[in-house]
C-alpha cells in the first residue's frame, strides 16, 4: 500500500510541463486547486476536466502512472462521499432502511468525489513532472521571505528532500525488521489492542536505531563534500523563469479569471 | 611530494554514561605518523577497531587529531578556516551506498559537492559530466539512486567527490556491503583514477585481495603503525607485507589464498621465493619442480 | 526428515507489464544434517528462495515439505515452523532491540511460550555457543562491536533451538578474523549440534571449506544442486552466470596448463597442498 504514493515520485520524461520553472508548477497546482472549490457549476468542472487533461496529454506521463495515485486516497473517498450521500438534508429520492439519499446530497457527493480525484490528480503531476530538489528548491525560493522572521528555510527544504529520498529506504528497512522478527516468532496479527501495540517495539526500536545511524553517517557524508548550510551555495540548475514559463502564467491567469466567472454561473 | 603528513597523532573516543561522566575512553589513533605521496596507491589494512577509519576522519577534518599535527595537501586540518579547502582536495567514499547520497536523482547527486562550494553553475555543470563520465554512469544520470544496485551507489558516490577534482581520494571500507561484481567495480575504478587523473588512493579494506595491486600497504594496529614479530614496521609494497604471513595473521589478518598457499609449501621445505601474491607468480614458481614429463 | 521443495515458483507483481520470476519450477531435497550453501549473484532469487523455507513468502504455484509435511497446506502451523526453521537475515545485528543482550536473546524462547527460567536457560546456551561470555549479559547490545552484535542476533535464533539454520550472508562486513569466527562457529554447530545449515553466501573459497552440497541459482532457476566439487567442474557455466570457482581451483587449471598433472577440482588450500607435495614428491 506505501508503495501505491505516487505523490513524492518523479516520472523522468521530457516534455514541455517537465521544463517548465518548478515555481511555475507550484503556482499553477495551487491555482488549480484553489479553482476546484470557487467553481460550483458543471461547466466549470467540464473545464477543469479538459484542462487537466490536456496538462496529463502534455505530460507524457501514463495516465495509468498518475490514477495509481488514487488508490491509497480510495477509503477516504469513500467514506467522505457516503456521508455527502446520506446526510445532506433535502429532496428524497429513496431510503435504503434509515439511510436517506437525496438529490442535493447525490450532487454535493459527485462534486465532492471528482474535487478530490482533482486534488490528487492535480497534485501527483506536479510531482511526477518535478524532480524533489527541483520542488525544494522551488519551495526554498518561493518561501525565502520567511528568511527575514527567522524560519530557517534552507534547512526545512534540505531536510524534506532528504526525507523524499530515504522513505523508500526506510519502507523496505521495515519490512525486513518485521519479517526478521517474525523468524523469531513474533506476532503482530493476534491478540488485543494492547499487545499488538506491545509487538510493535522489536520493530520500532531497531528502525529508530537504523536511522539514527543513517543520519549520522549521512551528516559525516554531507559534511565531507563541503556542505556547510545555504550560505554560499550556488545551483547546478539555478531557478530562471523562461518564456515558457511566462506563457504558462498567462494561461493560468486567464484559466482563473474562466473558473471564477463560472462560479457565478447556476449550471 | 606528500600530500598527506601525519605527524604523532593522537585521538580518543570517550564513552559517558547517563550523567555525562566519562567511564572509558580508547586510544583510537595512538602517536600515529605516516606520510603518503601524492599521486600513490595505498591500502590500510587492519582489524575492526584498529583505527583505520578514525584515521580516514581526521584527513577529512570530519575530526580533529587531540594532539600532533596532520596536513593535507600542505594545510593544517586544526585550522578551521582551511577546512572547506581541505575536504575539496580529498574527497571521502564512505561504507554504505545508501547513507552517503544525497539527491533523488544521480546528477544532481553529483552537483552536491561544487554547489557547496559555491562554482557558477556552467562550471558545475561541465564537472559534473565528467564526473558521471569518469564512473560510467551515463546511462543512469537522470535515474533514482533507489534504482541502482549497490555498486552502482558507490560510483555514483566517487562521482560526487571527482567533481570536487580532488587530489586525493580516502575509501573508507567502500566494498564492505557490496556484492563481488560491485567490489571489482569500485576497485577498477579506484585503480583508473589513481593512473589516468593520478589522483591519491588511500583505500581502506578488509579484503586482503584488494591490497594485491596497491604500491604500498600499511597495517594499523592499536592506532599506529603495527610492528611485525621482529619489531619493524609493517609498511611496505604487497610483496614485504604479504610475505609476512605469520606476522599478519598475529595481527587477526589473513593473506591471500594464493600467498596462503605458497606460505605452507614453503613451511614443507619447497625452496620458492617468498611473497607471492598471484596465480601466474605461483605457477611460475612452481615450474622448476614438475616433474619431468613421463 | 528433510527439506522437499517442489516445483517452487515465485512470480513478483503476476498480471502487469512488471511480472518477473523470483524463483522458477525449482525443486530439490535437503537432508537432514547436512552444510548446504546457496551461491549465486545478486537478484538470482537467493534471499526469496530461503524466505519460503519457513514461509515468510509464499509461493504462486509448487510448494515446501518439512519432514513430508506441506508447509502451505491449510493449517500448518507457520509460528511453530518459524521455531524449527531458523532464519539468520543478511546483517541480523540490525534487529536488536531490548535493553541488554540475555533479554533479547530470550525474545525468541518467549514467543514459543517458554517460561522465563526455560528461556534464560536457552539464551544462555546459545550465547555459550556463539562465544559470549556472562560478563556480557547485562551490557546493551548496542554498546557491543560490530562482530559481537552479530554474534548475538545469531544467537537470538539459536536459542529457539532449531532443527534448521539458515543464514544470509553471515559474513558481510565483517573482518578477516570475524568472518573465520564465523564460519568456525557454524561448522562447530554443524558438527556438534547435528544441525542442518543452509548457508546463503558470495564467496566461493568460504563455502569450499565448508558445504557438503551447493546450490547455484542463476535468474530465479536452480542451475546446479551437487557436491561442492561436482559443481567446481563447470568453470565456464558458472563464470557465464557471474559467478567464479575458487581461487585454488582456477590456480589447478592454470597449473594443467604450464603442464602439472593436477585434480582440477581441488578447491582449498589444504587439498591443494597435499596434493602438490605429493605431485611434486617433496
Amino acid at each position: 500500500m506505501l508503495r501505491d504514493i505516487t505523490i513524492g515520485q518523479y516520472y523522468p520524461v521530457r516534455s514541455p510541463i517537465h521544463g517548465l520553472d518548478p515555481r511555475t508548477k507550484l503556482a499553477g497546482t495551487f491555482i488549480f486547486l484553489i479553482s476546484l472549490f470557487v467553481t460550483k457549476s458543471l461547466i466549470g468542472y467540464l473545464i477543469a476536466t479538459f484542462a487537466l487533461i490536456f496538462l496529463i496529454r502534455i505530460s507524457r506521463v501514463p495516465a495509468r502512472y498518475i490514477t495509481k495515485g488514487l488508490k491509497p486516497v480510495l477509503i477516504i473517498l469513500v467514506i467522505s462521499v457516503s456521508f455527502n450521500i446520506f446526510l445532506t438534508p433535502g429532496r428524497l429520492l429513496f431510503a435504503i432502511g434509515p439511510l436517506k439519499v437525496t438529490a442535493e446530497g447525490l450532487k454535493t457527493a459527485g462534486f465532492m468525489a471528482i474535487r478530490l480525484i482533482y486534488l490528487v490528480i492535480g497534485s501527483s503531476l506536479m510531482t511526477l513532472t518535478t524532480t524533489p530538489t527541483q520542488l525544494t528548491d522551488a519551495l526554498e525560493r518561493s518561501l525565502g521571505f520567511l528568511n527575514k522572521v527567522h524560519v530557517p528555510v534552507h534547512e526545512i527544504a534540505m531536510m524534506m528532500a532528504i526525507a523524499l529520498r530515504f522513505i523508500p529506504i526506510l519502507i523496505e528497512e521495515t519490512d525486513k525488521i518485521m519479517k526478521a522478527q517474525m523468524a523469531r516468532g513474533a506476532d503482530f496479527e493476534s491478540g488485543n489492542l494492547i499487545r499488538r501495540a506491545k509487538a510493535l517495539v522489536p520493530i520500532l526500536v531497531p528502525l529508530f536505531v537504523s536511522a539514527f545511524r543513517r543520519a549520522a553517517d549521512l551528516a559525516n557524508a554531507m559534511e565531507a563534500r563541503c556542505y556547510h548550510g545555504g550560505g554560499g551555495r550556488t545551483k547546478m540548475r539555478p531557478l530562471k523563469y523562461g518564456t515558457s514559463d511566462k506563457r504558462a502564467y498567462a494561461v493560468m491567469l486567464v484559466y482563473f479569471v474562466i473558473m471564477i466567472l463560472t462560479g457565478f454561473l447556476k449550471i | 611530494m606528500n600530500i598527506i603528513k601525519a605527524a604523532h597523532i593522537f585521538y580518543e573516543y570517550m564513552v559517558r554514561d547517563e550523567n555525562d561522566k566519562v567511564i572509558e575512553t580508547t586510544k583510537a589513533l595512538n602517536d600515529l605518523s605516516l606520510d603518503i605521496e601524492e599521486g600513490s596507491f595505498v591500502c590500510l589494512l587492519g582489524h575492526n577497531g584498529c583505527g583505520k577509519s578514525t584515521f580516514a576522519k581526521l584527513i577529512n577534518a570530519l575530526n580533529l587529531p587531540k594532539e600532533g599535527t596532520l596536513l593535507v595537501n600542505g594545510m593544517d586540518t586544526a585550522d578551521g578556516s582551511l577546512t572547506l579547502r581541505i575536504r575539496e582536495s580529498a574527497g571521502m567514499v564512505f561504507q554504505n551506498p545508501d547513507n552517503q547520497i544525497i539527491s533523488n536523482i544521480v546528477e544532481e547527486d553529483v552537483a552536491f559537492g561544487p554547489e557547496n562550494i559555491g562554482l557558477p553553475s556552467e562550471e558545475i555543470m561541465e564537472r559534473v559530466d565528467e564526473a558521471i563520465n569518469a564512473v560510467g554512469m551515463q546511462a543512469f544520470r537522470n535515474k533514482s539512486p533507489n534504482q541502482l544496485s549497490g555498486g552502482q551507489k558507490q560510483r555514483v558516490a566517487i562521482a560526487g567527490i571527482m567533481a570536487m577534482r580532488p587530489k586525493c581520494i580516502i575509501f573508507d571500507e567502500p566494498t564492505a556491503m557490496l556484492d563481488p561484481d560491485g567490489r571489482k567495480d569500485v576497485l577498477e575504478i579506484a585503480h583508473r583514477l589513481n593512473r589516468e587523473e593520478n589522483i591519491t588512493i588511500v583505500h581502506i579494506t578488509h579484503y586482503m585481495e584488494e591490497a594485491v595491486d596497491a604500491d604500498r600497504i600499511i597495517v594499523l594496529e592499536n592506532g599506529s603503525i603495527a610492528e611485525d614479530l621482529e619489531g619493524r614496521p609493517m609498511d611496505g609494497t604487497p610483496k614485504d607485507i604479504f610475505s609476512k604471513v605469520e606476522d599478519l595473521k598475529a595481527l587477526a589478518l589473513t593473506v591471500p589464498v594464493i600467498t596462503e598457499l605458497a606460505y605452507e609449501l614453503r613451511k614443507e621445505g619447497l625452496p620458492i621465493r617468498e611473497g607471492i601474491l598471484t596465480r601466474k607468480e605461483l605457477v611460475d614458481a612452481l615450474k622448476p619442480f614438475f616433474p619431468k614429463t613421463r | 526428515m528433510s527439506i522437499r521443495a517442489e516445483h517452487l515458483t515465485h512470480l513478483y507483481s503476476p498480471g502487469t507489464a512488471f511480472e518477473s520470476y523470483a524463483l522458477k519450477d525449482i525443486s530439490f531435497e535437503i537432508a537432514d544434517g547436512s552444510f548446504v550453501a546457496v551461491i549465486g549473484h545478486t537478484g538470482s532469487g537467493k534471499s526469496t528462495l530461503i524466505q519460503h523455507l519457513n514461509g515468510l513468502y509464499r509461493p504462486t504455484s509448487g510448494t515446501v515439505y518439512y519432514n513430508g509435511e506441506d508447509i502451505f497446506a491449510e493449517g500448518y502451523d507457520l509460528k511453530a515452523l518459524r521455531t524449527k526453521i531458523g532464519l539468520v537475515f543478511q546483517y541480523p545485528e540490525y534487529q536488536l532491540f531490548e535493553e541488554d543482550v540475555i533479554t533479547d536473546v530470550m525474545f525468541g524462547p518467549k514467543n514459543m511460550g517458554l517460561s522465563d527460567d526455560e528461556a534464560r536457560a536457552r539464551a544462555k546456551k546459545a550465547l555459550m555457543q556463539v562465544g559470549i561470555g556472562e560478563s556480557l549479559y547485562k551490557r546493551s547490545p548496542f554498546d557491543l562491536s560490530g562482530g559481537q552484535k552479530r554474534r548475538v542476533a545469531i544467537a537470538g535464533v539459536l536459542a529457539m533451538d532449531p532443527e534448521v539454520l539458515i543464514l544470509d550472508e553471515p559474513t558481510a562486513g565483517l573482518d578477516p578474523r570475524g568472518r573465520e569466527e564465523t564460519l568456525a562457529m557454524l561448522e562447530e554447530l554443524h558438527s556438534e549440534r547435528k544441525i542442518t545449515v543452509i548457508l546463503v553466501s558470495h564467496s566461493m573459497d568460504d563455502v569450499a571449506e565448508c558445504a557438503d552440497m551447493l546450490m547455484v541459482l542463476k535468474d530465479a532457476e536452480l542451475k546446479f544442486f551437487d557436491r561442492p566439487k561436482e559443481v567446481f567442474r563447470h568453470v565456464e557455466e558458472l563464470e557465464s552466470y557471474g559467478l567464479a570457482v575458487p581461487e585454488i581451483t582456477y590456480l589447478a587449471h592454470d597449473l594443467i596448463k604450464a603442464g602439472l598433472d593436477i585434480d582440477p577440482t581441488v578447491s582449498t588450500v589444504s587439498e591443494a597442498k597435499a596434493e602438490l607435495l605429493k605431485l611434486l614428491k617433496w
